[in-house]
């Protein structure tokens, strides 16, 4: 009896160490169910290729702005590579946009992070830095960030089996709506 | 001499308290405490250091946190920082990350002034190659970038550009706000830059700030993510010197004052002194205080730490005179005149501080005057009050005993004996004199905190040496033109090494003619084919031409970080540029000399100046008291003819300079001399002047051994207490005057009596 009872008392003293334990250590924030869902649905095995078309409407400019290209979709960066009506080739990762000819465009780090976590369906990524709401097909992703909110209203990704289009809307009134063909599904090395 | 009963005496003593009290709380509405030590400055200072000490606040409430974490553990650590830091923001003293150069106003500013501001390298590429600007801004508009500013001002975004290429305040970390992040191979470090409305200058609301920060940190070990923390920032170091003060008052106050009541207990039988002595300090720094508040419209706190001075003459007095008054109505006669020539001299010292060009040591002359008149009136009513309790026959028959054992000594050999011991010490001070008035050396705070705070410096480079460049000019447009012919020559001086670093205005703004050259330039841009070109593509007008004057001081945040604008007519427009690693000292200053309005300012050098100074001109003092104080012995001791008088004086002074000069030297083996040494000797040359004037009268020596001693111990006690103090301003002072009172009682005995026949 006494042994039994010095086991229990041990269980759970054992028991309510590991909860105070798991307690006390910080939590992720989570995404809802549905929007787990929604982006396993979406996401596609890396890396892959997709053309792009993207219109620019910037605020004060008659006609939107009209550009295409391929984006290459790896793990750990997106090449995103314009080909008309200028070619171009930026190099979105963790440590923000490199251009061709600016090694890396200042502050862009943060809006590069949540590039990689739209374009990547980094579930993680998007749950720390965007508050998210399912509407039909599109996932609409507000940033959570200060930092990021003085310049991005939100992005909309939507597509069912994979992204078909992001549209980013900016706080300016300017938004731009990216569409997507996919090209190649694997096999492609990220340069 | 008036004859009062205790009660009129008591009547007098509430009439003149509330009097004093009164006059205090009908000036006190209109009087300006200062506090900065810009106040305490020779008042010759130039009116441009003044602006910019004036406005560098010390009770800037920003400090910063560090965090290196495994990396591990990074991703969790964040998360739990920045809920911690949600919670800082939350309750009162309210803790917020620091504002940031990519905030809404700072945005704001440069949206305003899109299309008419450009970087160097825009403007060169603007003048000679505008193509190349013209493509790269195509480019960008095809980029998933958001853009801030509107198109139709600025086609080229120049605007966008300007801010991508301001200068990164902390180099190598990540801006993730609130935190900048910084990654190697096995580890993180988070860096935090907080702010609080709190004024971290007052002890109370430092110690609520610090133990808010320590609830965070608490939290985040709760986490038990292996990390760890530096902090670095005023406040942390105002609480550690509030809690050490807090410690040394608990210990040394504590111990001091039961040393004290137990000799007073030992001694008396009695607290009546101590109580009486605690009334006549509070009346008499009343009385000072309100002397002051009328004398000065703009006082000075410091002026109070100096005076502390009073406490212990005030000890002295009660117990010269309530001993005395023991001894019989006889006795009280030769007390009198006594403690008037000592008050006098002492007055009339202090009154001399009044003719320096020091504020503080003026405000301190008027104080101490005041105060001491007041001291010396109510001693004098201690017979009436009835505060005359004898000492104890044993501390009576121990002093009999003294006075008899130095009066054993021939007077030729006692007076030669105390004037080659202070040509001898004094002659050992001037060898040995070593002063350092660095204020640096007057900083308090933990090695680990001051480990911590090297730590931060090492490892960001958001600290800027206290050496600057100062700017001044008559009118802000002018101050724009001389701080651009400075900044322009920057760049340079960084290349010849002289410098590593710099925080300039103009990393921020353009310069007036940047300005100017930026618009004109625009304007032929868009009137060329290659302007036009791009603005079809565009399929917008070109920008409408602004007339703006581009020698009005531009709006922005960090303005008031830089530019100090005139509050008075008479005060210049003065300007900063922040320095970081200078190597070249006397070349900058010898290149800064040749611009106009423009010098090389260390504020910490120019208050370390001025404590040097607030040291020489009270070592002038010191000669100048000690020379009256002969004037007056000589003219008004009770001693037979004049020769007696000037020898007795002589040997009073020569008393007073080995107290001084031994003090001094053995106080100048633990650290340089400074201003607060020569504080303390302040105390020690005035209670010299009281113990000399009062065994060169006509009181018995035997009873004035006893009032000296026990004044001498108690204030040994009550301030030699300091020396062991952490604070390395008053252990000069405790220091200084435990040795120089203890060498001034040694050796008052050896003073012929002024009922001495004997010649020399």
């Amino acid at each position: 009896m006494m042994a039994s009872q010095a086991l229990r008392m041990l269980l759970s003293l054992l028991l309510s160490a590991v909860l105070l334990g798991s307690e006390a250590r910080t939590e992720e924030p989570q995404l809802a169910p549905e929007v787990v869902e929604f982006l396993q649905q979406q996401q596609q095995p890396l890396p892959f290729v997709v053309e792009f078309e993207q219109k620019r409407t910037i605020q004060g400019l008659p006609r939107p702005l009209l550009s295409s290209g391929q984006l290459t979709i790896a793990a750990d960066e997106v090449i995103w590579h314009t080909q008309q009506p200028l070619d171009q080739k930026l190099v979105i990762n963790a440590t923000g946009i490199h251009s061709d000819e600016q090694p890396k465009l200042r502050g862009s780090e943060v809006i590069a992070e949540l590039l990689l976590a739209v374009l990547q369906g980094d579930a993680n990524a998007i749950a720390r830095n965007f508050a998210t709401e399912l509407q039909e097909e599109c996932l609409v992703l507000t940033p959570k960030l200060q930092q990021l909110q003085q310049f991005v209203a939100s992005i909309e990704s939507c597509g069912v089996a994979a992204i078909e289009t992001i549209r980013l809307v900016e706080q300016q009134g300017n938004q731009s709506v990216i569409s997507f063909q996919p090209k190649a599904a694997v096999g492609v090395e990220a340069q | 001499m008036l004859r009062l009963n205790r009660l009129t005496a008591w009547l007098l003593i509430g009439l003149l308290s509330l009097v004093a009290a009164a006059l205090l709380w009908l000036r006190l509405p209109s009087v300006m405490w200062q506090s900065s030590l810009v106040d305490t400055l020779p008042q010759e200072a130039d009116p441009a250091h003044q602006v910019y000490v004036a406005q560098q606040q010390p009770n800037e409430q920003r400090f910063m946190l560090m965090f290196t974490v495994g990396k591990e553990d990074a991703e969790l650590f964040s998360t739990a920082l920045r809920q911690q830091l949600a919670q800082l923001s939350q309750g009162e003293p309210e803790i917020l990350p620091l504002g940031q150069t990519g905030g809404e106003d700072f945005l704001q500013t440069y949206t305003a002034t899109a299309g008419q501001w450009a970087t160097s390298g825009d403007l060169q590429l603007l003048q000679n190659q505008p193509q190349q600007l013209i493509a790269q801004a195509q480019q960008r508009l095809q980029q998933p970038i958001p853009l801030w500013m509107d198109i139709r001002q600025d086609p080229l975004l120049l605007s966008q550009r300007f801010v991508e290429a301001l200068p990164d305040p902390l180099p190598g970390f990540e801006h993730q706000a609130p935190l900048y992040v910084r990654s190697s191979a096995t580890q993180t470090t988070f860096l935090v830059a907080l702010t609080s409305s709190a004024d971290t200058l007052s002890q109370a609301n430092a110690r609520a700030i610090v133990a808010r920060v320590d609830a965070m940190l608490a939290s985040l070990d709760e986490t038990e993510l292996p990390h760890q923390v530096t902090r670095s920032g005023l406040v942390f170091h105002t609480d550690a010197a509030a809690s050490q003060a807090k410690l040394e008052i608990t210990w040394f106050g504590g111990l001091s004052l039961m040393f004290v009541l137990i000799l007073l207990a030992l001694v008396f039988r009695s607290f009546q002194h101590l109580v009486y002595s605690m009334l006549v300090l509070g009346v008499s720094t009343l009385v000072g205080v309100t002397a002051v508040v009328w004398f000065f419209s703009a006082p000075h706190v410091l002026t109070m730490v100096f005076a502390t001075t009073l406490i212990g003459l005030c000890i002295d007095y009660v117990f010269h005179a309530s001993i005395g008054a023991s001894h019989g109505s006889n006795n009280w006669r030769h007390v009198v005149p006594a403690l008037l020539l000592g008050a006098g001299t002492t007055i009339v010292g202090f009154l001399l501080l009044t003719l320096l060009s020091l504020p503080l040591l003026q405000q301190l002359g008027i104080f101490m005057a005041a105060a001491l008149v007041t001291v010396a009136g109510l001693v004098l009513l201690i017979p009436q009050l009835g505060i005359n309790k004898a000492p104890t026959a044993s501390w009576q028959r121990l002093h009999f005993a003294a006075a008899e054992f130095f009066q054993r000594f021939s007077p030729r050999f006692r007076a030669s004996f105390l004037l080659l011991l202070a040509v001898a010490s004094a002659v050992a001070v001037w060898q040995n004199y070593r002063s350092d008035d660095s204020v640096r050396l007057l900083a308090t705070s933990t090695p680990e905190l001051l480990a911590q705070e090297q730590h931060m410096r090492a490892q960001t480079q958001a600290f800027y040496d206290a050496d600057v460049i100062l700017l001044q000019a008559p009118t802000a447009s002018e101050l724009q033109q001389r701080y651009a012919a400075v900044h322009e020559h920057l760049a340079q001086w960084q290349q010849q090494g002289w410098l590593s670093g710099w925080q300039s205005w103009y990393d921020y703004v353009p310069t007036p003619q940047q300005r100017q050259q930026t618009m004109a330039t625009l304007q032929k841009l868009w009137l060329t084919k290659a302007g036009e070109t791009y603005l079809a593509w565009l399929g917008i007008d070109a920008p409408e031409a602004l007339q703006r004057e581009t020698s009005a001081l531009p709006r922005h945040p960090l303005q008031q970080d830089f530019i100090y604008l005139a509050a008075t007519a008479d005060s210049p427009a003065v300007g900063v540029i922040r320095l970081r690693g200078i190597t070249q000292h006397e070349k900058l200053t010898e290149a800064l000399a040749t611009f106009s309005g423009a010098e090389l300012y260390n504020p910490l050098t120019q208050a370390s100046d001025a404590l040097g100074h607030y040291r020489n001109q009270l070592m002038w003092w010191m000669a100048g008291l000690l020379l009256l104080l002969f004037a007056i012995l000589s003219w008004r001791l009770p001693q037979a003819n004049w020769q007696r008088r000037c020898l007795m004086s002589l040997q009073v002074n020569a008393v007073i300079v080995t107290a001084l000069s031994s003090a001094l030297a053995i106080a100048a083996l633990w650290q340089p001399l400074n201003a607060f040494h020569l504080v303390g000797a302040m105390l020690v040359i005035v209670l010299g002047i009281d113990y000399g004037i009062f065994c060169a009268s006509r009181i018995q020596r035997g009873h004035a051994l006893q009032a000296i001693s026990i004044s001498a111990l108690t204030t040994m006690f009550a301030f030699g207490a300091l020396s062991f103090s952490q604070t390395a301003a008053i252990a000069a002072f405790g220091t200084t005057v435990l040795i120089g009172v203890a060498v001034t009682a040694v050796l008052v005995p050896l003073l012929p009596t002024a009922n001495s026949t004997h010649s020399v």
